[in-house]
């Protein structure tokens, strides 16, 4: 069922971009377009992960996308109220890494203060092509959740690539998104190439071997991504109840 | 709800807490852990929610044996910390020991857990309340009777309600060299833990028991990719996964079962290597012979790779038989 749904966004990203010359930056918020945009399949619909998940997956709602997968679309706003739709940035040529992101998670936190691990790489690639997303998956009224917190956390960790809320879930669900941080690196194509940790650190930002670096660089180079998965640490999503 | 009030006032908390551990681990407390005796303050757990000590089942430490220590957690109602087990999210308990030269530390004993269902869903297993990781220590033979010996380890966590912290602390524990020894006040406690210590699940296909005698209340059955565990007369079994376990899509639904039998779907893809490892938890009614409220726990190490052959582990003759071979399975 995933694969459908997301076939479908995809096929209705690239029309878009057929229409449309504008090829989203991730800095640049897509625009409101007088055309219309694709309308990807996943962000309003609630409940539409769990035990619709693919059977790929077993029924296990949170068994997660691995290595190999296609990418589902997805449609959330920033904190500017902005839409993103990973099908626009696919279609703009980008290579994309989530971040899944609560800035109250001991963990994520690690990961941006005092030295941000993830800051710092995703600088490193913004002049490459790599659109870095974070995604909050936290329901209204837990922690590290809403509108305000992760405003202040944009400033307070100098994030310098948007946080986009997904109150209730949706595409933290369709992802299999289970901890902060747990990341995807998606390439060109939408396809997954990495799934999980961001790095062997074990939660205290002092890995080693990142694989989220790793696996990007890959990319970059047209190489093959040589650690596909490994299973992510973090506080977990909090999710609706 | 009030668990909306209740969450908000845990996330000021929360909030308050990570700023107080962020400025403990950037101060000089951690460089020194090792060198010397951690001033008083540094022991107890900053930030609340878990209290860290080391403990002994015994007085004394005696040259040559085996000193039983353990990690006691003591852990705020509503809160838990994670085993080291196949988790969803979290980060498991860890310890490091500071010895003394030439004294050594056993691997981490870490009695069963408890599985423990977040939104999402999200799975993981869990400790409430309290817990004792057992630290057995190894007291060289010519440690000095009469001599007082300070053992510590550093301990980490993550520690979570409807908000996660993580935490750290320095524990430690002076004992006496002595050529004999009794036990502590904490004596109990290491016997409950032991009793949710796997037991040995027998080895290949020999006959239950065959490890050290322990009648194995369980037993396997591999047919393509379902595996079958069955516990005759259980009320419950709980599968209790390994880190390394293969991976189980449907955990969530089928990882526990009201009555004798526990069936698992593996996933067709798994490598031909793929074991299922852990252990089970298989609660048995109240009888005069057995303490009722010792669930039995059994180490899990099979072979269930696309290829592998399990043999029909027999289930021990002792317990009583199943009402219905079928009982349990959806």
């Amino acid at each position: 069922m995933i694969l459908t749904l997301s076939r479908t966004a995809f096929a209705g990203g690239l029309l878009a971009v057929a229409l449309l010359p504008l090829v989203p930056v991730f800095q640049d918020a897509p625009k409101p377009q007088s055309a219309p945009a694709a309308k990807p399949a996943t962000a309003p619909q609630e409940g539409m992960a769990p035990k619709t998940a693919s059977a790929d997956h077993g029924g296990h709602a949170m068994a997660g996308l691995k290595a190999g997968d296609e990418a589902p679309d997805f449609l959330l706003k920033d904190l500017q109220g902005q839409e993103v739709a990973l099908s626009k940035l696919l279609a703009g040529n980008k290579l994309v890494v989530l971040e899944w992101f609560n800035p109250d998670c001991p963990v994520s936190r690690a990961y941006h203060m005092p030295d941000s691990v993830m800051g710092k790489l995703a600088a490193s690639y913004a002049d490459k092509g790599v659109a870095w997303l974070a995604i909050n998956s936290g329901a209204a009224g837990k922690e590290g959740s809403g509108h305000e917190r992760n405003v202040k956390a944009v400033a307070d960790y100098g994030m310098k690539y948007p946080v986009l809320l997904d109150e209730n879930g949706a595409v933290g669900k369709l992802y299999g998104a289970r901890t902060t941080p747990h990341m995807f690196v998606i390439d060109k194509d939408g396809v997954v190439r990495y799934a999980g940790a961001i790095d062997d650190g074990g939660g205290k930002a002092k890995g080693e071997t990142n694989y989220v670096k790793d696996a990007v660089d890959a990319l970059l180079a047209g190489k093959d991504v040589a650690v596909k998965d490994a299973r992510p640490f973090g506080c977990g999503v909090k999710y609706a109840e | 709800m009030s668990g909306r009030r209740l969450s908000k006032s845990a996330v000021l908390r929360g909030a308050l807490a990570v700023l107080a551990m962020g400025q403990l681990a950037a101060g000089p407390a951690r460089a020194g852990i090792a060198a010397e005796p951690a001033a008083p303050g540094a022991r107890a757990a900053p930030a609340g929610h878990v209290q860290a000590s080391l403990v002994a089942e015994h007085l004394a430490l005696v040259p040559g044996r085996r000193a039983e220590l353990g990690v006691l957690l003591a852990i705020d109602p509503g809160w838990h910390v994670y085993a080291q087990a196949r988790n969803d999210s979290g980060l498991p308990v860890a310890v490091r020991p500071e010895l003394p030269a030439g004294w050594v530390a056993q691997p981490l004993q870490w009695p069963a857990p408890h599985r423990h269902l977040s939104p999402g869903p999200l799975l993981d297993h869990v400790y409430e309340g309290e817990v004792l990781l057992l630290l057995p220590v190894d007291v060289p033979a010519d440690a000095p009777p009469g001599a007082t010996i300070t053992l510590r380890a550093h301990v980490e966590w993550m520690v979570c309600q409807n908000v996660c912290l993580t935490g750290e602390a320095d524990v430690e524990l002076a004992l006496p060299v002595a050529g004999a020894t009794q036990e502590s006040g904490q004596a109990p406690l290491f016997r409950a833990t032991r009793a949710r210590l796997p037991e040995a699940w027998p080895q290949g296909a020999s006959a239950p028991g065959a490890a050290g005698g322990i009648p194995a209340p369980v037993s396997a059955d591999l047919q393509g990719d379902t595996i079958r565990l069955t516990a005759p007369g259980a009320l419950s079994i709980t599968l209790l996964p390994a880190e390394d376990c293969v991976e189980l899509p449907q955990l969530v639904d089928e990882g526990a079962a009201q009555g004798a039998v526990l069936v698992l779907h593996l996933p067709t893809d798994r490598p031909a290597n793929a074991r299922l490892r852990g252990c089970v938890e298989v609660l048995f009614p109240a009888e005069p012979a057995r303490d009722a409220a010792s669930p039995r726990i059994v180490a899990l190490d099979l072979p269930v790779g696309k290829t592998s052959a399990v043999p029909r582990i027999p289930a021990d003759a002792g317990n009583p038989p199943s009402p219905s071979p079928t009982e349990g399975e959806h």
